[in-house]
Formats: C-alpha cells, structure tokens, sequence
C-alpha cells in the first residue's frame, strides 16, 4: 500500500507539472501583449518605455525562463503579480480562497445528502416505480447547466419571492447567518447537476451490491432488511461510488466559477473570470493552476482513502 | 486516473441496464428534431428582424405580437432566440465536428499502434483531462479571442481526449474480434484497417460519444458566452441572450427565462439520446 | 443428548410438500415432496439447473423477484414459513434453520471481519453482549476446527484459505444453535482433500448437537457419505427417493442408474469410454412433454413421451417416477400410491 501510496502520489505531481506546462504555453502562444493591453494605445510611448515595462512585467524574456520563474516562484509561494494593479496572486488568492473552498464543499456536501437516500430508494426495486422517477429526475437535473440552475433559484427566490439575497457573500467569520443565506441558492445550484450524479454512480453500485451473495447471507442469517441494505449493501457500495466523487468534484469546480459569477461571491472561479477577462494572465495562469491542483488533490485523495478502506487493497502481503 | 473518469461514465451508462424506452428516444430525437428546424427555418418563422429596436415597447410580456417578448431594446424575443439558435447550433455542431476527427483518429491510432505512441497519446489525454474543461475553455479563448471559428475549434478540442479515450476503448473491442484479425491476415493496411474496418463498426459508441459531446459543447458554449467570452453583440447565441437576460431579471423575466429553457431542453434531448443510444449499444456490444 | 430422542423436538424437522417454484409463468420446480426428521440427514442429488439449490432458497424464504413460490408448503417443524411475515421470518433465519452456501468467498462480507460477521448472528438470536458474543464466536470456530480461532477471527474473508471460509460459514450457521442447516453444495469450491473434511465436520455437527440437515449436492459420492437418504432431482421434479443404502445397489430410476455409472471408475481399462449420459438438462422453458428425462433415456419407449410418471412408492421402500422401474428392477411398484398431483 506503500508504494502504491507512493506512486499515485508522484503521478499527481507529474500530472499538475504537466498541466502547468499546458497553461503556460496556451497563454503564451497568443500573439498579444500584455503590456499594450495595459496601455490602451502606443501612441506617445516611446519603444524604450515599452521594453522597460516589459522588462519589469519580465516578459522579455524567452518563453522557457518565464516558465522557469513562474513556476519557481509557485514552489516558493509567489504566485506572480498581476499584470494591471501591481497586486499580488498570493494575496488576492488568499482572500478568495475561503469561499471557493466552502462553497464546493457545501454543495458536495448537499449533494451527497441528498444523493444518498435517493439513491438508495431507488435501488431498492430496479426499474420500479421509485426507480424511474428518480431516474427521469435525474435525467431533468443533469441537463442545467449550474449557472442556468442559478438564474432560475435567482428568478424564483430572490426576484420574485425575495427570500434569499441575489448577491454577495459574507464570509463564516464575520457572519455566520448570513453566510449561509448568501451560500443557499449557489449551493442548490452547483448540487442540481451533482446530485444526479452522484445517484447515478451510487444506484449503480447499490444495485451491484444487493445482488451480492454475500447479502443473501445476511439475509439468511436473519438480518432485518434495513440493516442489510444499510451496514451490508451501502457500505459495499460506497467504495466503487468512491471513486466517481473525484469526477463531481471536478464538475462541481466548473460549475463553481459560473455560480461565482452570477451570484457575486468573491472566489476563486470567479477571479478566473474576471482575469481572462482582462487578458490578466499572470493571475489567470496561478489561479487556474491552482484549481487543478485542488481538482487533482481531490481525485488523489478519494483515491486513496477508497484503496485505504478496502481491506482487499490494504495488505499488499498476507499470510492465507 | 481519468482511466477510471471515461471508463466510469461508460461502465455507468451500460451497467445502469437503462430501460429501452423507444418512445422516449423517440419523444427525445423528436424534440431535437424540432428546435433544430425551428432554429434553421429561422427567416421564415421569425416575424421580426432580431436586431429591429424598438424602444418603446421595451420589456414587454410575452404576447400575440412578441410570442417570448422583447429586450432592453424592445427586440422580439422570439426572433433573437430562433437566431441565437443557428449560432449555438451551428458552434456545437462545428465541435462535435472537430472532437470527432481529433478525437476519433486519436483514440484509433493509439489502439492500433500500442505500444508507447499509445501510452504517450493517452497520457497526454489524462493530462487535458485533468483540467476541468470550462477552466480550459476561460484559458484559451481568453488567449486566442472569442470568433466562431475559434470557439468551434477551442471547445472541439476540449471535448477530443475524452472521445480519444472512448475511440480507443470501441476500437480495441472491435480489434477482438475475427473480422478485424481476418483482415489483418488477408494483409490490409493500417489505413485500410482504420476507415474500413474500425469506423463502421463502432459508430454505436462513436454516436453515443457525439451525443455526450453535443450536450458538453452546449454547455460550454453557454458558459463562455455568458461571461463575454463567447459570441459577442450584436450577435447573439443562446449564452448571450442570457446574459443580457440576467441583467434584466427585475425587468423582463422571460428575458433570461426563454434562451434558459431552449439551452435546458436541447441539453435535456441530448442526455436522453446519448443515454438511450448508449444502452442500445451496451446491448449488442461484447 | 441427540435430537431424536429429545421429545420435546417435534418429530419432523422439516416438512415440504407440493413445493413449486416458478420464475413468472415458467415453472422452475415442480410439485417437489420431502422430509427430513428430526436429526436427520438427507441428500438432494441433481445436475446444474434441476432445481435443488432453488428449491433450498425457497424453504430459506430468499428467492427473490420475479423467482417465487408458486404453490406447496414448508413446514419447519410445526412452523408454517410460507405464512410468516417479513420479521417473523427474520427471527427464524439464522436461528431455527440456517444456511451454508456454495461459494465462501462471495458470501462472506468483504468488508467485515470475520468475527465481526459471527457476532451479527449471534446477537440476532441470543441476547449476549457484545463482550460474550465474542467470546461465543471464538468458540464456535474451535468447534468447526479452526486452529488458533482467536487470532483468525480477527481476519478479513480474503486473509483465509477456501477451507477455513467454508468452516466460518458453517460456524455461523451452528450460532443459532438451530434444527436444520440446509448445505448447498458447500464443497464444491474446495478442493478433494478439504472436501472430505467438510463433510466430516458436517456429519459431527449433526450428531453431536442433533441438527437435521440438507446436503445438495451434484456429487454422489459425497451425498453416499453423508446422508441417510437420498432424493434425486432431474428439470426440477424428484424422479426417485430412497435410503442411501439401497439407492447405490439398486437405482431404480434410468437418470439415478445413468448418474451412477457416469461416475468415473479409475480401475477401469484407460481404453473405456467414460460413460456419460448424453444429451443436456432441459431449461426449464423446455421441458420435454411427458417424462422430462426420456430424451436422453436408454430406456425410453414411446409412453415415455406423452404421459408424465408419477412418482410412486416402490415396494421396498423409497419413490421413483418411472414407467419402466419395475420391470427393470427386482422390486415391485406398488399401487397404493404417494399422490402427488400433476403441476
């Protein structure tokens, strides 16, 4: 398990390396220039000037060191200075990080909740009615896109029952009320496309499991029913729904940046935004990198807690 | 890892044991059928000029004379959407295009080759894969500008690794079987082998993946015109009527709410289909 | 003190009478009869596909949908289980008649420690804590001849050899101490040697603690070791019934003979053909009309194919539906028969 441990590991690395790379060259291949966006015009600006700014945004050099610098100053925790206020990616990343983080985290969160005894009802008698419903449900839920889920929650709750506040964020320290208010239509939003995903992956698994032999034995032994679909059934399901959670998590951070957007919460996704935007790509390539790092995070660390909770995985060597 | 991303959605879509429902692929096919006729017979349906402004009559309810209602600008709704249709069809029409020649050819090369090619190829999908496809879309348009061609090409690309992987799969399938090792002795060529052999023998899966694509290419199209990075004004594809709409939302509802369901239900008819198609198809497979 | 003797046992273990199983409208057993008495042992024998383990899981109450009971009765003692609610049932499983399964490795839980599984038993039919049901479960694996039990508790399923599989099934069977185990070819998945032991373990358990108990089994061999009777099944009927004695002298029924001889005689010449009864069991869409067997029958006349034998009481003792049986064996068929109806 180890090694095994060891190698995902690595792999992950290679991987966000390699993505780096990617992000840097579609960035760089671009025929503009950074410094004559930000000047709006060339007309009374000397060549020098030009090569001075350049030279401080240091993008006079080859494509290979600016890589290196870039990549440099990651390892180091400096992600660069965007290339329009002089501010730092670290800083700016650093408050917007919070409310990236909670809201996937919530909307996951949600989603499984809901997820779970949907999924479970639904397994119960394949193809019955139950079954069907849920599926068609599902069918409905996965064609919104998040942020065409969002406007319809904005159009119904905000507009015209004006229940829920259209916009903003405030953040868990500050209030934690209101943050949740702020948080529950974004949520809803980003769960509508999840949860039937999740249904689906944990239905399919749920059904494989219940055809199990091994739940005709607890069935045999006496087990009430909700104990075998419950600590039998589901406990074998979860681990092949397991590793499917890393694929929402990375549907989940797409739909995140829209539903930023829409809803105005200060977070990761919707700094992407405004940075591609702007043509900001010192912030965009960090902030971009950073949210695959996180999406490549989650799918390792699924991986491995899904390896980590199966006994067959755990023992590479076991005496029979 | 994204060995497990495509091959779990695939295994999904078969071991669900989806129930065949041919009135629903019916109903499904039937629906598309109509949005994508409504939307190409566009001059002849549409009663007002998508661009005739009439500001008096701005935000007006859905009516007799305005069926959705009109803009900012008093331009029929209806007309705009029939007409943001074409250009939303049409650009993920064009990636489904161009993620079926990419995608396809390299999913066929690798499984053909093996080998290292194949292992350098696939890698280089999980590594395409690993960032999350809008992320990838914000990335590159914001670099190569947003026309339709580019969005076309940006969001076909997009959507090729995961078709690469899906190729691959159908392909080494077919490569199991006799026909193709018969071939393979009567001495045919490797080109031979990929357009003669291969590609009509999994147009199930191919067909299952275009459909998977279209409704992923919509989405991203959507998205990307949504936050300005898609088509711009005047022009307007569906993503952009909506955002013109999400800024009205206090004004004129149906605004926002008329492109929000013609995305929803294109989207909706395109999940039936590829699920429909996916479960014929995991009938006759191996 | 063994089970017979005990009167406070009722005399028959397990009652089963018309039992018919069907999957919608295709029959899968039909009309199937037998009994076990008290501390008793009696075989089922039959091919892949004759029905046996189904007919095990309908007496269990586990079939499940569109597979159900289509008619008969099964008596656990003086216990209907067809009538038993779902909770009812739930307290006898695993307590008054439990289950051995074919395959050890799939039906133990994966996930959970093997002790882990016994104690569930257990503490389904014994108020014991969780201190004690340990303890119990420990036991009971040095009972079915687990060596070093308390360290091989602590063990996942997949830790353990196919042997000792078997054997932690068979212990949580014997925790609710109950009245009949049903065993569905629980040696097949072993190899000789294991299979021998299981077998002697079974045979222990039943005499020491008087537990009745099922073997079914495709092997005859293994059925002659164990049982005292012998019920043998062919496309979901019993086509004969007979002490275990008699029916290797004398089979009466042809699939009873034809199975016998199938059986691999190593002492034979290597220039012998190994005999085998040709042809394929019917699915149990396809029956044959009249007697299912006559297909592949050495003895088949053309009576055979229109009129279905019932299975009649021999003289000698034991049932055997056939319409030859007594001209081919010594004893008569007698008339005074053990009515059982058509399906």
């Amino acid at each position: 398990m180890g090694r095994y441990v060891i190698i995902r590991v690595a792999t992950s690395i290679l991987m966000l390396v390699a993505t780096s790379a990617v992000i840097f060259v579609v960035l760089r291949a671009l025929p503009g220039d950074p410094v004559l966006t930000r000047l709006g015009t060339t007309q009374g600006v000397t060549p020098e000037t030009i090569q001075r700014l350049r030279a401080e945004l240091g993008i006079d050099r080859s494509v290979l060191a600016q890589y290196g610098s870039w990549i440099g100053g990651v390892l180091h925790g400096d992600l660069g200075r965007s290339y329009f206020n002089d501010f730092e990616v670290s800083s700016l990343v650093g408050k917007r990080i919070g409310a990236t983080l909670e809201l996937t985290i919530v909307s996951v969160l949600l989603a499984t909740v809901v997820a779970v005894p949907v999924a479970i009802a639904a397994s119960l008698r394949p193809h019955g009615a139950v079954d069907r419903i849920v599926s068609a449900l599902s069918s409905l839920g996965m064609a919104f896109p998040p942020f065409v889920a969002a406007i319809f929650l904005l159009v119904v709750f905000s507009v015209q029952l004006g229940w829920l506040p259209a916009r903003g964020f405030v953040s868990l320290a500050d209030d934690p009320a209101e943050n949740v208010r702020h948080l529950v239509l974004p949520s809803i939003a980003i769960a509508t496309v999840a949860a039937p995903l999740v249904v689906r992956y944990l239905r399919a698994a749920l059904v494989d499991a219940l055809a199990a032999p091994f739940v005709r034995t607890a069935e045999g032994k006496g087990v009430p029913r909700a104990r075998v679909v419950l600590h039998h059934a589901l406990r074998n399901a979860l681990l092949p729904a397991l590793t499917s959670v890393g694929l929402i998590f990375g549907y989940t951070l797409g739909g995140a940046v829209l539903v930023e957007y829409v809803f105005g919460i200060p977070g990761l996704g919707s700094l992407a935004v405004e940075s591609a935007l702007k043509r900001d790509y010192a912030v965009l390539q960090s902030v971009v990198l950073l949210l695959c790092a996180l999406f490549i995070l989650a799918t390792l660390t699924v991986d491995l807690a899904a390896r980590g909770l199966d006994p067959r995985l755990r023992a590479v060597h076991s005496d029979g | 890892m994204d060995e497990q991303g495509g091959a779990a959605v695939a295994a999904v879509r078969s071991r669900m044991r989806l129930r065949r429902s041919p009135s629903l692929l019916a109903l499904a096919t039937g629906v598309l059928g109509l949005i994508v006729v409504l939307c190409l017979l566009a001059p002849l349906i549409a009663r007002h000029d998508p661009n005739e402004q009439d500001p008096a009559d701005a935000f007006a309810s859905a009516s007799g004379a305005h069926w959705f209602g009109t803009d900012d600008l008093g331009r029929d709704l209806f007309s705009r959407v029939l007409y943001g249709g074409r250009l939303t069809l049409l650009i993920v029409a064009g990636s489904v295009l161009v993620a079926f020649l990419l995608g396809t050819l390299w999913g066929f090369v690798a499984a053909i080759r093996r080998g290292f090619l194949d292992e350098l190829l696939m890698r280089t999908a999980d590594v395409l894969m690993a960032i999350p496809q809008l992320l990838f879309a914000l990335v590159c348009i914001s670099a190569f500008g947003a026309s339709m061609l580019n969005l076309a090409l940006v969001i076909g690309v997009l959507l090729s690794p995961t078709t690469a992987r899906m190729a691959r799969a159908a392909a080494l399938t077919e490569m199991n079987r006799d026909y193709y090792a018969a071939a393979i002795a009567y001495g045919a060529r490797r080109r031979r082998l990929l357009l003669v052999e291969l590609l009509p023998n999994t147009t199930g899966a191919l067909a299952v993946q275009a459909a998977i694509n279209a409704a992923s290419a919509m989405i991203l199209e959507a998205s990307l015109s949504f936050i300005g990075l898609g088509i711009q004004p005047p022009d307007a594809s569906w993503g952009t009527l909506l955002q013109q709409g999400y800024g009205f939302l206090y004004q004129n509802v149906g605004y926002a709410i008329f492109p929000a369901l013609a995305i929803l239900l294109t989207i909706w008819t395109l999940n039936v289909l590829a699920d429909q198609l996916g479960a014929r198809a995991g009938a006759q497979g191996a | 003190m063994s089970a017979a003797l005990d009167p406070a046992r009722p005399p028959l273990a397990l009652d089963v009478r018309n039992l018919s199983v069907a999957a919608g409208e295709t029959p899968l057993v039909h009309d199937v009869s037998f009994a076990v008495a008290a501390g008793a042992r009696v075989s089922l024998v039959g091919e892949s596909g004759s029905g046996k383990t189904i007919t095990a899981l309908a007496v269990m109450g586990l079939l499940r949908p569109p597979v159900r009971i289509a008619g008969g009765s099964v008596l656990l003692g003086d216990t209907d289980l067809r009538r038993l609610s779902r909770r009812q049932l739930d307290r006898v499983r695993g307590g008054r008649i439990a289950m051995v399964y074919q395959d050890p490795m799939a039906t133990l839980n994966p996930l959970h420690r093997v002790v882990e599984q016994i104690v569930e038993a257990i503490r389904l039919h014994t108020p014991l804590d969780r201190r004690a049901a340990r303890a119990r479960a420990v036991e009971l694996l040095e009972d079915v001849g687990i060596p070093d039990a308390a360290a091989k508790a602590e063990a996942y399923p997949h830790e353990l050899s196919g042997g000792m599989r078997q054997r932690v099934v068979i212990a949580m069977a014997l925790s609710g101490d109950p009245e009949l185990l049903l065993c569905d070819e629980p040696t097949t998945a072993l190899d000789v040697t294991t299979q021998r032991r299981i077998v002697e373990l079974l045979v222990r358990v039943s005499e020491e603690r008087g537990v009745a108990m099922v073997m079914i089994t495709h092997d005859l061999g293994v059925a002659a070791g164990f049982s005292d009777e012998v019920a043998v099944m062919y496309a979901g009927r019993i086509v004969e019934r007979a002490e275990a004695t008699r029916i290797y002298a004398e089979p009466c029924h042809p699939y009873t003979e034809a199975l016998l001889g199938a059986a691999c005689d190593l002492t034979l010449p290597l220039e012998r053909p190994i005999p085998t009864i040709q042809g394929q069991p019917p699915s149990p869409g396809e029956l044959a009309g009249g007697c299912s067997f006559h297909p592949r029958c050495r003895y088949a006349q053309p009576l055979c194919e229109v009129d279905r034998p019932l299975l009649l009481e021999a003289a000698g003792g034991g049932s055997v539906a056939c319409h030859f049986a007594l001209e081919r064996s010594p004893v008569a068929v007698s008339d005074a028969a053990d009515e059982v109806g058509d399906a």
